[in-house]
């Protein structure tokens, strides 16, 4: 991690704009911290860091569709990928964020917020921020769809950090019910 | 497959199974609405007769999909 280094190159917001881009293209309507997990292997440090590459990550979140689906005895889905990738801007305005109308999951939304939180003016959020509040947002949720995307609820309960942690509902990055709530 | 043996199935379920399927056949239903969205837009519907077809306004139909198509 590159702690104090500034990365001016980059904002935090290119990469909800990436996660919005793989959202589109497995049609989802949501940023969940999966997508956003996606939007950041989109550069190459961070794959080198996980030592994941963004196809072989982007398999794995179509291999776990497949198993869930072939598990309530549904066939496979073979995969024809149609959508194409607008190119991304370093600093995407607020209107090219709004437009496509997919919004973060509350999970991702925290995540966002968290790697915001102990910044100061004249610190930049940086990707390895941002992948630091990915995983700890994995841990608090008891596994994550992000990362150990495989748990299952029953292991999800542990004592972290003197609270009792219950795996919730957010780990399958959707809400039961109602539209994004407005930003 | 029965589509009794589907619903066994979707019925018997560990939960984390179920509502990780019920994720992905939001995202399968996207994909396929995203395709023939645009491919009856290609084939010269209106947004009004798509908009009927899904059951929603044509005006929704036309901002989900309106910048996609042209």
């Amino acid at each position: 991690m590159t702690g104090q280094m500034k990365t001016p190159d980059y904002h935090p917001w290119s990469t909800f704009a990436a996660a919005q881009q793989e959202a589109l293209r497995i049609g989802d309507r949501r940023v969940g911290t999966d997508l956003l997990l996606l939007g950041l292997l989109r550069d190459h440090d961070i794959e080198e860091t996980l030592h994941v590459s963004l196809a072989s990550a982007r398999a794995q979140l179509a291999a776990l569709d497949n198993a869930a689906l072939a598990a309530v005895g549904l066939p496979e889905v073979v995969e024809v990928a149609t959508h194409v990738d607008k190119p991304i801007p370093v600093r995407p305005s607020v209107r090219s964020l709004m437009q496509p109308r997919i919004r973060l999951t509350p999970a991702a939304k925290a995540t966002m917020q968290e790697a915001a939180r102990p910044m100061r003016r004249g610190k930049k959020i940086t990707r390895q921020r941002l992948l630091l509040a990915l995983l700890e947002q994995a841990t608090r949720s008891g596994g994550g769809t992000a990362l150990g995307a495989q748990r299952r609820p029953s292991a999800g309960a542990r004592r972290i950090g003197g609270r009792r942690h219950r795996p919730r509902i957010v780990r399958f990055n959707r809400t039961p019910s109602g539209p994004a709530r407005s930003r | 497959m029965e589509s009794s043996e589907i619903s066994d199935a979707i019925d018997s379920s560990d939960p984390a199974i179920g509502l990780r399927a019920s994720i992905a056949l939001h995202r399968l239903g996207e994909r396929i609405e995203a395709r023939h969205a645009t491919l009856a837009r290609q084939q010269g519907w209106s947004w009004q007769e798509i908009g009927d077809a899904l059951g929603v306004t044509r005006q929704s139909v036309h901002a989900k999909y309106g910048k996609e198509v042209q």
